[in-house]
C-alpha cells in the first residue's frame, strides 16, 4: 500500500511538473513588426468610373437619377426631374407640363462617356396626359420603361403603363397598358436578382395599403397577397425590398404594431413573417445569381455560395473600393476573374449638381502592386464606416506609398429596443457600447487590436495613455497639422487632461437655440441661475428639454457637457460644488418631461408657436432652417452647467492611433488624410467637419441653391416672408444665419461624452434624490463611494 | 553426507522453493489488486487532473502573461500589480471580514440549534424542516426577498418607522450593509449546518456520556470534555462548507447590488468579476491565484486545528 501510495504521488508531481513545463513553454515573446503585403497577395485591379450627367443645373429645380443598370457593355441611367417653373407658365391654362418634366435616359460607355441621351416622355407622352415615369429595368438588349399616366389635375383613374426601349437606336418599340390593375398605382419599380419588382399601393375605401409583384420582361410573375398571408391590415407600408437568394426576397414592412419583416417567393408570390434574427439576416447580405451561381456581398466582400457555405470570391480587402459605396451598390456582372459593381456616389449632396453614379471594374491581377506595403488595421467602434472615412481610406491607398491601410470588422450586438421607456431605451444602447468598448479595450491593451481605431469619441473607457496615441505631439510635430485650418476651439475641446486621444473629424453641435438679442455677446452658455430665470421669464415656465425628454436624459446630458469635472486626478469628484449644483438645479427646477418612447411627440416645429430657447442639435446649415425662429438672430448657448460654459460638440467621426501599434507613421498619416479638406466634403452637409475649408464650401453651395430656389419661388408669385421660408426649408436670400452658424461654431466649448460605468451609478443613484427619498449628502457619498471604486479597480 | 543430512537439505530446498511461489504469487495478487484500484480510480484522477489541475495551471501561467493574447512573460508584475491595486485590498478586507464573523458565527449557531433539537423537545421533526427550507429557495426569490425587505421603501424601514418612529436606512448601501449579507448567509445556511451537527451528535456514543456522568461529570465538562472531541472532525467539515458559502454569497450580493456596491459589500469576487467582464485574464488570473494560496493557509490551518484536537478520537 506504501509503495502504490509512492508511485500514485510520483505520477501526479511528474504530471504536474510536465504540464507546467508545457504551459510555461507557451510563454514567448511576441513578433514585433507589421504585416507587410505580398507579391503574391491575391488582388483585384480597380478601375473606377464616373457616371455624370452634364444638365446645366440653372435650368433645372431639379434632377435625380434612378437606380444604374447594365445593359450589355454599356450603362443606362435613368433622370427624372423638373425644369424651373415661371410665373407665366403657372399662369397659362393650356400650358403643358409635359414640357417641363426631364424624363431623359442617358447611354453611357464603359469609360463613363455619355453615348446617348433618350428623351423618352416626347415618345410616351398622350395628349391632355401626364406621364410620370417610375422606373426603368433591363430586359435583355432593351430596357424596360414603367410608367403612369393621368390627368394633370388629378381628375380620374391612372394608368400603369409598360414600353420597351431599344437602347441602339433610342426608340421605344412598344407600349401595353401593364398587367397590373389601375386601382394600384406603381409606386416604385427596382430589378433585383433577375426579378423586377414592383411596388404598388393602392388608395380604395380611403385606405392606403401595399403590395408587391414579380415581373421579368416586363411580364408580371406574381403577386403577392398580404391580408391573406400575413393578415388583413397588418402591412400598412413597403420601405425596402433585398433578394435572400433562391428565389426569395425579404421585405422590411411597417404595420400598425412597429417594423414587419417577410420573406416572399418569387414564382408564387406567397410570403410569410420573418423574426427579427432572420430578417437581420437577409438584409445584411445582397444576393445576386449569375450563370446559376449565387453571390452575395456586404461590406466584407463579394462572397460564392456554395451550399450552405460561402466562399471568398473578391473581399474588399483586397481591392481598392470606396467599401461604403461598394456595399451599398449592386453587383451586375461577374465572371472567373472580375466583377462589376454599380453603385451611388457618397459623397455629400452637391446641390448645384446630379451626385455622380459609381462603377467599379474590378479585374483579378497577377501580382499584388501594393507589395512592400506595411499594413494599417482600422476598425469602425460602431461597426461601420461613414461616407468620408471609406472614401478617405480608398483615397489613402490609391496615394500612400508605405502603407495600406485595412478594415477589421468588430461584431457589435444590436440594441434592445422592445421597450416603451426612453430612459431604458438610452440604457440598452449604451451597454452595447459598454461591450464593445470592453473588446477593444482589450485588443488595443494586448497589441492585437486595430492600429487605428475610427469613433473612439464615443467609447470614453479608452482614452487614457493605456489604450491610445496622445495625438498632440503629432499635430505639432514636423508632419503635423496646420492648426489654423482647422476648428482649434473643437480640437482643444476634445482633450481629456491635456491630451488628445481622438482626432475629431465631424461633430455637431448642441445646445439651446436662442434670440441672441436676449443675451450678453459675451455670454456663451448658461448657468444654473441663469437657466431657471430663462426659463421662467422668457419661456414661460416651460422648460425646453422635457417637452420632448425625460429629466433623466436632460441631467445625463448636462453631466455630459461638463464631464471634465466629475474624474480629477485620478479620483471621483462628487462631492463638489459643481455636483452639488447639478443635482440641486435638476431636483428644484426641472420637470419629469416624457418618458414613454410610445408617447406621440411632435419633432418638428411649429413655426406659429415660437419658443424663446431650443434644445438644439445643428450639424449643418439646413437644420438652423428647421429650429430657427429667429432669424439671423439665431445664437446656440451651452446646456446649464455651473460655470456657463458654451455649446457643446457631439463627435461624429474620430480617428485614434492605438498605443500599441508598429505602424504610428502611417496611421498618423491616415489620420490626416480622414480629417483633410477633400474628404470631409463627403460628410459636409450632414455634419460639422473639422476642417474649416470644407465647412464654407458647404456652406455656399448650400446658400447658391437655397438663393436660386427663392428666386424660383419669387418668380412664381410665392409667399416671401422668413416664417414662410423657413417652413418650406429655406433661408432668406443674404440672410445673416450663415454668419450666425459660424459663430457658433466658434463658441463650441465642449464635448458630449461619459465615462458609462461611472454615468450607470450617478444615474441610479439620484433618482432617489429626486424622488425627494434620500437628502443629497447621502446620494453624493453612495455616488462617491461607488464611483472611486470603479476608478480604482481600473488601475 | 549422511542420508539425514541429504533429506534435511532436500527439504530446506523444497522449502525455499515454496516461499520463491508465495512470493510471486503475493507479488502477482497485489499487481492484480492495483490495476483493479487505478482502474476505479482513473477516471475519477483523469477528471481531476482535467478539470481542476490543468485549468489550474493555465491559470498560473496566464498570471505570468502579459494578457490572454499576449503571452510575453512580465514575471510577477501582474502579483505586484493586483497587490497595489486600492479596490483589490479593499475588496479582500471585506471577504475577510464577512469570513471572520460569518463562518464561527454559522458554525456556533447551528451548533446551538442542533443541541437544542438533540435535547429531545416537542416537535424536533418539524423545526427541522422549517430550519432547512432556506436551502431550498432559489437564488432569485431570495434576492427578491431581501429586496422587498432591505430596500429603502421596503418592509423593515416600514415597521422600524411605524413602530419605533426611526429614520429609514439605506441598508445595503450603507455600513450595515454587511449586516444584511450576514443574516441572509446565517438565513441559509443554518439548515445545513444544524442537519450536520445533529448527525454527529446522534453518533457520540451514549456509554461514554453514561459513564462520565456516572463519574460526577457536569453538562459543561461533559460538553467541552467528550461531545466536542466527538465533534471537532463535523466542526471542521461546517467550517470549510461554510468558507467556501461565505465566498458564494456574491451571488445573491451581486444580484442585489450590480457590479459596483456600496464600498462595504465589494468583494473579492466583484473584483474578478468585473476583470472578467472586462476581458483583463492577467489581472483576474493574479487576483485567483493569491486567492488560492490564502485559502491553502487557511484550510490547512484547519487540518491542523482538527488533527491537534480531534486525533485522539477512537476510529
Amino acid at each position: 500500500m506504501q509503495y502504490f501510495k509512492k508511485i500514485a504521488a510520483c505520477t501526479m508531481a511528474a504530471t504536474m511538473l510536465f504540464g507546467m513545463g508545457m504551459m510555461f513553454s507557451g510563454c514567448g515573446s511576441k513578433s514585433e513588426k507589421a504585416e507587410v503585403i505580398q507579391k503574391d497577395d491575391l488582388w483585384f485591379n480597380t478601375k473606377k468610373v464616373k457616371l455624370q450627367s452634364d444638365y446645366d443645373m440653372s435650368e433645372y429645380l431639379l434632377v435625380q437619377h434612378n437606380t444604374p443598370l447594365s445593359v450589355g457593355d454599356k450603362y443606362a441611367i435613368l433622370y427624372l426631374g423638373q425644369k424651373n417653373m415661371t410665373k407665366d407658365m403657372m399662369n397659362d391654362k393650356d400650358f403643358d407640363y409635359n414640357t417641363l418634366m426631364l424624363n431623359d435616359v442617358i447611354i453611357y460607355d464603359k469609360e463613363g462617356n455619355i453615348e446617348k441621351k433618350i428623351d423618352i416622355n416626347s415618345q410616351i407622352a398622350e395628349e391632355g396626359k401626364v406621364s410620370n415615369i417610375t422606373a426603368i429595368t433591363p430586359s435583355g438588349d432593351r430596357l424596360c420603361v414603367y410608367y403612369v399616366s393621368g390627368d394633370p389635375n388629378g381628375i380620374g383613374e391612372n394608368t400603369n403603363y409598360i414600353a420597351f426601349l431599344n437602347v441602339e437606336s433610342g426608340k421605344i418599340e412598344e407600349k401595353k397598358e401593364a398587367d397590373i390593375p389601375n386601382s394600384d398605382i406603381v409606386n416604385n419599380v427596382k430589378n433585383i436578382d433577375g426579378y423586377d419588382v414592383i411596388t404598388c399601393v393602392n388608395y380604395s375605401d380611403g385606405n392606403t395599403s401595399f403590395s408587391l409583384r414579380f415581373a421579368k420582361d416586363g411580364k408580371i410573375v406574381s403577386s403577392t397577397d398580404f391580408d391573406k398571408d400575413i393578415g388583413k391590415g397588418q402591412i400598412l407600408y413597403v420601405e425596402d425590398v433585398y433578394s435572400a437568394g433562391n428565389g426569395k426576397y425579404v421585405a422590411n414592412c411597417y404595420g400598425e404594431k412597429g417594423t414587419i419583416s417577410v420573406e416572399i417567393d418569387a414564382e408564387s408570390g406567397s410570403s410569410s413573417k420573418l423574426d427579427s434574427e432572420a430578417k437581420s439576416e437577409a438584409t445584411k447580405k445582397k444576393h445576386s445569381t449569375f450563370d446559376g451561381t449565387e453571390y452575395v456581398m456586404d461590406e466584407d466582400g463579394i462572397r460564392k455560395v456554395n451550399g450552405d457555405k460561402e466562399e471568398d470570391f473578391i473581399p474588399f480587402d483586397n481591392c481598392n473600393v470606396n467599401i461604403g459605396e461598394a456595399s451599398n451598390g449592386q453587383l451586375v456582372s461577374v465572371t472567373e476573374d472580375s466583377a462589376i459593381i454599380i453603385c451611388e456616389s457618397q459623397a455629400s449632396m452637391n446641390y448645384l449638381e446630379d451626385n455622380p453614379v459609381i462603377v467599379y471594374e474590378l479585374t483579378r491581377a497577377s501580382e499584388n502592386p501594393n507589395a512592400g506595403k506595411k499594413v494599417i488595421k482600422v476598425a469602425a467602434g460602431s461597426g461601420e464606416l461613414s461616407n468620408a472615412e471609406a472614401e478617405g481610406i480608398r483615397v489613402f491607398n490609391d496615394t500612400n506609398k508605405d502603407y495600406f491601410a485595412k478594415l477589421v470588422t468588430y461584431d457589435i450586438e444590436d440594441v434592445d429596443t422592445e421597450t416603451e421607456d426612453s430612459d431604458e431605451l438610452l440604457a440598452n444602447g449604451e451597454k452595447v457600447q459598454a461591450s464593445l468598448a470592453n473588446q477593444l479595450a482589450v485588443d488595443l491593451m494586448s497589441g492585437d487590436g486595430p492600429d487605428v481605431l475610427i469613433g473612439a469619441s464615443s467609447l470614453g473607457e479608452l482614452l487614457n495613455d493605456e489604450y491610445l496615441e496622445d495625438l498632440t505631439t503629432y499635430i505639432g510635430g514636423d508632419n503635423g497639422l496646420d492648426l489654423a485650418q482647422y476648428y482649434s476651439n473643437v480640437i482643444d475641446a476634445c482633450k481629456t487632461d491635456g491630451k488628445l486621444y481622438f482626432m475629431p473629424n465631424t461633430f455637431d453641435m448642441y445646445g439651446v437655440l436662442c434670440d441672441t438679442k436676449n443675451f450678453d455677446a459675451s455670454q456663451v452658455g448658461f448657468t444654473f441661475d441663469q437657466y431657471d430665470e430663462f426659463v421662467k421669464n422668457d419661456c414661460n415656465g416651460e422648460e425646453p428639454y422635457t417637452l420632448k425628454g425625460s429629466k433623466m436624459a436632460f441631467f445625463k446630458e448636462c453631466m455630459e457637457a461638463t464631464n471634465d469635472s466629475w474624474i480629477k486626478d485620478g479620483k471621483a469628484n462628487f462631492d463638489s460644488e459643481e455636483f452639488r449644483n447639478l443635482a440641486t438645479f435638476f431636483k428644484e427646477n426641472i420637470p419629469d418631461g416624457i418618458t414613454s418612447t410610445d408617447e406621440e411627440i411632435y419633432y418638428g416645429i411649429d413655426m406659429s408657436d415660437k419658443k424663446a430657447g431650443v434644445i438644439a442639435q445643428v450639424g449643418c446649415l439646413s437644420n438652423l432652417t428647421s429650429y430657427n425662429y429667429f432669424g439671423a438672430d439665431c445664437k446656440l448657448m451651452g446646456l446649464p452647467s455651473s460655470d456657463g460654459r458654451g455649446p457643446s460638440a457631439m463627435i461624429y467621426s474620430s480617428t485614434s492611433i492605438s498605443a500599441k501599434s508598429n505602424v504610428k507613421d502611417g496611421a498618423w498619416e491616415l489620420v490626416k488624410t480622414l480629417a483633410s479638406e477633400d474628404i470631409l466634403k463627403y460628410e459636409a452637409a450632414w455634419s460639422i467637419p473639422i476642417n474649416i475649408a470644407a465647412e464654407k464650401e458647404s456652406i455656399e453651395s448650400y446658400m447658391k441653391y437655397n438663393d436660386k430656389v427663392v428666386d424660383m419661388y419669387k418668380e412664381m408669385g410665392m409667399p416671401m416672408s422668413d416664417d414662410n421660408l423657413a417652413e418650406s426649408g429655406l433661408l432668406p436670400k443674404d440672410s445673416g444665419i450663415p454668419e450666425a452658424y459660424e459663430n457658433m461654431i466658434g463658441t463650441v466649448s465642449g464635448v458630449l461624452t461619459s465615462d458609462k460605468s461611472i454615468s450607470a451609478i450617478v444615474t441610479e443613484e439620484v433618482q432617489a434624490y429626486f424622488a425627494g427619498q434620500k437628502d443629497l449628502d447621502t446620494v453624493i457619498d453612495t455616488i462617491q463611494n461607488r464611483a472611486q471604486t470603479v476608478i480604482e479597480e481600473r488601475k | 553426507m549422511s542420508e539425514s543430512q541429504n533429506k534435511r537439505g532436500e527439504l530446506l530446498l523444497q522449502k525455499a522453493e515454496i516461499n520463491k511461489r508465495k512470493r510471486r504469487l503475493h507479488r502477482k495478487r497485489k499487481m492484480l489488486d492495483w490495476g483493479v484500484f487505478t482502474a476505479y480510480l482513473f477516471p475519477s484522477l483523469a477528471g481531476v487532473l482535467l478539470f481542476f489541475f490543468l485549468p489550474l495551471l493555465m491559470l498560473l501561467k496566464t498570471s505570468f502573461q502579459k494578457s490572454s493574447t499576449n503571452t510575453d512573460f512580465v514575471g510577477f508584475d501582474n502579483y505586484a500589480r493586483v497587490l497595489t491595486n486600492k479596490a483589490f485590498k479593499d475588496a479582500s478586507i471585506n471577504t475577510l471580514k464577512f469570513a471572520v464573523v460569518a463562518v464561527p458565527l454559522a458554525i456556533v449557531l447551528a451548533l446551538l440549534v442542533a443541541l437544542l433539537l438533540n435535547s429531545g423537545m416537542p416537535g424536533k421533526s418539524i423545526f427541522r424542516s422549517i430550519l432547512l427550507n432556506p436551502m431550498m429557495v432559489p437564488v432569485a426569490s431570495i434576492v427578491l426577498i431581501w429586496q422587498v425587505f432591505f430596500s429603502y421603501n421596503g418592509v423593515v424601514n416600514g415597521w422600524l418607522a411605524s413602530l419605533f418612529h426611526i429614520d429609514k436606512i439605506d441598508w445595503l448601501k450603507s455600513s450595515y450593509a454587511q449586516v444584511v449579507i450576514l443574516v441572509m448567509f446565517i438565513w441559509k445556511n443554518l439548515g445545513y449546518n444544524m442537519v450536520l451537527f445533529l448527525a454527529a451528535l446522534n453518533n457520540i456514543p451514549a456509554e461514554v456520556i453514561e459513564s462520565a456522568k456516572m463519574d460526577g461529570a457536569g453538562p459543561v465538562k461533559r460538553f467541552f470534555s467528550i461531545k466536542m472531541h466527538y465533534l471537532s472532525s463535523t466542526i471542521f467539515f461546517v467550517g470549510i462548507m461554510s468558507l467556501i458559502n461565505s465566498f458564494k454569497i456574491f451571488r445573491e450580493v451581486y444580484l442585489l447590488t450590480g457590479d459596483y456596491p456600496f464600498d462595504t459589500l465589494y468583494m473579492l469576487q466583484h473584483y474578478m468579476n468585473n476583470a472578467f467582464r472586462h476581458l483583463d485574464y492577467s489581472k483576474l488570473s493574479s487576483g485567483a491565484i493569491i486567492m488560492c494560496i490564502v485559502m491553502i493557509i487557511i484550510v490547512g490551518f484547519l487540518f491542523f486545528a482538527e488533527a491537534k484536537f480531534g486525533g485522539d478520537i477512537e476510529e
